[in-house]
């Protein structure tokens, strides 16, 4: 049998774009419903056995890949999308980005992005992340960086009374990092909003320019439940969102093309004294230049194994000199030169291909920036005093010298010289810009020639941001919501976790 | 040569067309295999992994680690059987397929499945052949991940590695004393 809901507004998705939407849809009033594929785990839930949770809470569990398979595309799958498995850097949209989108004809105002950057912050609680937190690998990452003459930065996060534990990327077991299932998606269900955890949206019906409503299914006991709305808002992520309007031959031909990504890998250092970099916040420090990204990623041994190049023997001796390794992901911003596609597969044996792949090959031009920033990261380990550095190579090579490291951009050809090369940041697949020709969707989140459907995640952006998208995604479908809504959003939110604690230690001041 | 993942499965099927009348009279044994070791697999205590993929990964990681899990390298299987366990994805099966070809790769090489392989060839197989991200090698060599986890994820491992859990961390008297005195940030 199928259930039938009728709603007034349908939300998919409840990460970064489709929380906030669903948060000021229930604020106004309308009779909104978050419809997530992912399970809805709650602190308790949340583990620190890693295994376990990257297979819950990480789309495919973790082994999402392009179709080359030399390429991970890390995303989160459970309520609160890809902000659960965040280290919590809150980055704001640069102003030459913000100036760029709008040459393109994606209009985000200077002064109406700067109040929903403001918006957003107050509910994540965002601030600079206190040096109690620090991991004691930071200071001598912080001093290499010194004496290469580059001024390494500290990061704004958004987190409450955090123990720094170092487990951020496989979601927050204390409830302390303030991600969209702590804060948009209860504010919402406080405010009578529904929420269909584990049911994907299969299909988007859809008439003359209309939406009719959303068929989806019911991943526990499968069965079938048909949405209908007044408005429909996809929220579903880079990949998510392009593949229904494809499900749904929407926009076919646009859709899932001009997909950008933050690729990126880890550079390891090994040091004389131990560092126990997992005695802390795992990402503390970063340096920014207009070629690449590098930013501190200590992890616990699994992840670390994980991502630490090497073949067998050498990789099980690296491994055992694990307080001693410093780490430092490198991330290059590309060309919307990706697309998320339904393959063949798709349509000759839906059964094991239920799936979008995505197609995309690093350019040369990238490849070099990402060794440069390669270059930098382990310049500085060893002028840190590290003896050696792994950069993420598919032969394990080493390097114990700055001059070798010179040679570094020469064996970099093609993605798959990298081990561990991968992006936990897609973006674009549903550009938005002012000309239906070119893009999937307008400047008001509506999508060309639809009348009630909208988006209002990172797949709108028409290039990659350059820097940690979540609070990017966030302001930007907080804007997405007024058009959605047609209705001024409030100046301020005075509610949610960030609120409470403001007002009990306001209570306790006084 | 270098295909997508799927090209190369792709390729082994359009491969698979001209030998047919060898292989298709044999698929009923095939399928009757599968389950049997499916089965033995459930015996063993092997939710997800059939019993020869529990086999190849726990030889893999004796090839690949100097030093066993406590309980023996099966833990790491055991470990690898949570984690696909718990994954819900319409990519599932490939990470089977991988580690059927894992389990079966030394064939290529006229030489017994892994989990037979003594283990110095064990070891020389993986070394030289595995040793890859290109071409249709890099199939089962994606498999080292899932041993990478399972291997590390014991917790005698990764004391070993000098890991300490949250726990440990919080009884030393330092930060007992800096956790006592810690309280919510907040911003404006």
């Amino acid at each position: 049998m199928t259930e039938e809901l009728d709603v007034d507004v349908a939300v998919v998705g409840s990460g970064a774009g489709g929380s906030v939407v669903a948060y000021h849809a229930a604020r106004s009033g309308a009779r909104t419903l978050l419809l997530e594929r992912g399970p809805h785990l709650h602190p308790r839930d949340i583990s620190h056995d890693e295994p376990e949770m990257i297979a819950r809470i990480y789309k495919d569990g973790g082994a999402q890949t392009n179709n080359a398979a030399d390429m991970f595309v890390l995303q989160g799958s459970c309520v609160g999308g890809s902000t659960v498995l965040t280290n919590g850097v809150c980055l704001r949209i640069p102003e030459p980005v913000r100036r760029s989108f709008a040459a393109h004809g994606f209009e985000l105002p200077a002064d109406e992005l700067a109040r929903s950057h403001e918006r957003v912050e107050s509910v994540l609680n965002v601030h600079p992340l206190a040096p109690s937190l620090h991991n004691p690998a930071v200071e001598p990452l912080a001093e290499g960086f010194r004496r290469m003459g580059h001024k390494p930065g500290g990061f704004r996060k958004n987190f409450l009374d955090c123990i720094g534990c170092g487990y951020c990327n496989v979601g927050c077991r204390y409830g302390q990092k303030l991600d969209a299932a702590q804060t948009w998606v209860p504010m919402a269900l406080d405010r009578g909003a529904g929420l269909r955890p584990d049911t994907a949206v299969e299909r988007i019906d859809h008439h003359r320019g209309r939406v009719l409503g959303l068929l989806c299914r019911d991943l526990v006991t499968g069965a079938t439940l048909r949405v209908r709305a007044d408005r429909y808002v996809l929220g579903a992520g880079a990949i998510g969102t392009p593949e229904l309007l494809l499900r749904s031959r929407i926009k076919t031909d646009l859709a899932g093309r001009f997909t950008s990504f933050h690729v990126g890998a880890i550079v390891f250092g090994d040091f004389p004294q131990p560092l126990d970099g997992f005695d802390g916040d795992q990402m503390c420090l970063h340096v920014f230049t207009d070629r690449f990204l590098i930013e501190q990623c200590q992890n616990p041994p699994v992840s670390t194994a994980l991502t630490l190049p090497g073949w067998y023997g050498d990789h099980a001796q690296r491994m055992q000199r694990y307080r001693h390794l410093a780490a430092l992901g490198v991330l290059v911003p590309t060309a919307p030169t990706g697309r998320v596609f339904l393959g063949l597969g798709h349509r000759i044996a839906r059964r094991f291909f239920d799936h979008a792949d995505v197609r995309f090959a690093a350019s040369r031009d990238e490849l070099t920036r990402l060794a440069e920033g390669m270059q930098l990261a382990g310049k500085a380990m060893l002028a840190a005093g590290a003896t050696v550095v792994h950069p993420p190579l598919a032969t394990g090579r080493s390097f114990a010298s700055a001059r070798d490291l010179d040679a570094l951009p020469a064996l970099v050809r093609r993605q798959s010289d990298f081990v561990g090369f991968g992006s936990s940041h897609p973006q674009g697949g549903a550009r938005a810009g002012a000309d239906p020709r070119h893009n999937v969707v307008g400047p008001d989140f509506r999508v060309h020639g639809m009348d009630n459907l909208f988006v209002a995640d990172a797949s709108v952006f028409p290039h990659a941001l350059g820097v940690n998208p979540m609070l990017g995604i966030m302001a930007v479908a907080d804007r997405a919501a007024r058009f959605v809504l047609d209705a001024e959003l409030p100046d301020s939110i005075d509610e949610g976790p960030a609120h409470r604690a403001r007002q009990r230690l306001a209570g306790a001041a006084t | 040569m270098t295909l997508p993942l799927n090209g190369y499965l792709a390729l082994a099927l359009i491969a698979a067309v001209p030998l047919a009348p060898l292989w298709l009279p044999l698929l009923p044994l095939v399928i009757w295999w599968w389950r049997r070791e499916t089965r033995i697999g459930r015996e063993l205590g092997y939710a997800a992994l059939p019993r020869f993929a529990a086999e190849a990964i726990a030889a893999h990681a004796e090839a690949a680690f100097g030093v066993a899990p406590e309980g023996g390298w099966t833990v790491v299987a055991r470990n690898v059987d949570r984690y696909l366990n718990a994954v819900d994805s319409p990519r599932h099966w490939r990470t089977f397929g991988v580690l059927t070809i894992l389990a079966f790769a030394p064939w290529l090489r006229l030489q017994p499945r892994l989990a037979a392989l003594p283990l110095p060839r064990r070891r020389r197989f993986l070394e030289r052949h595995l040793r890859t991200t290109r071409g249709f090698l890099l199939v089962p060599s994606l498999a080292r991940q899932l041993v990478r986890m399972g291997y590390y994820h014991d917790r005698g491992i990764a004391a070993a590695l000098g890991f300490r859990t949250v726990n440990q961390r919080r009884q030393e008297p330092a930060r007992a004393a800096a956790s006592a005195a810690s309280g919510a940030k907040v911003a404006g």
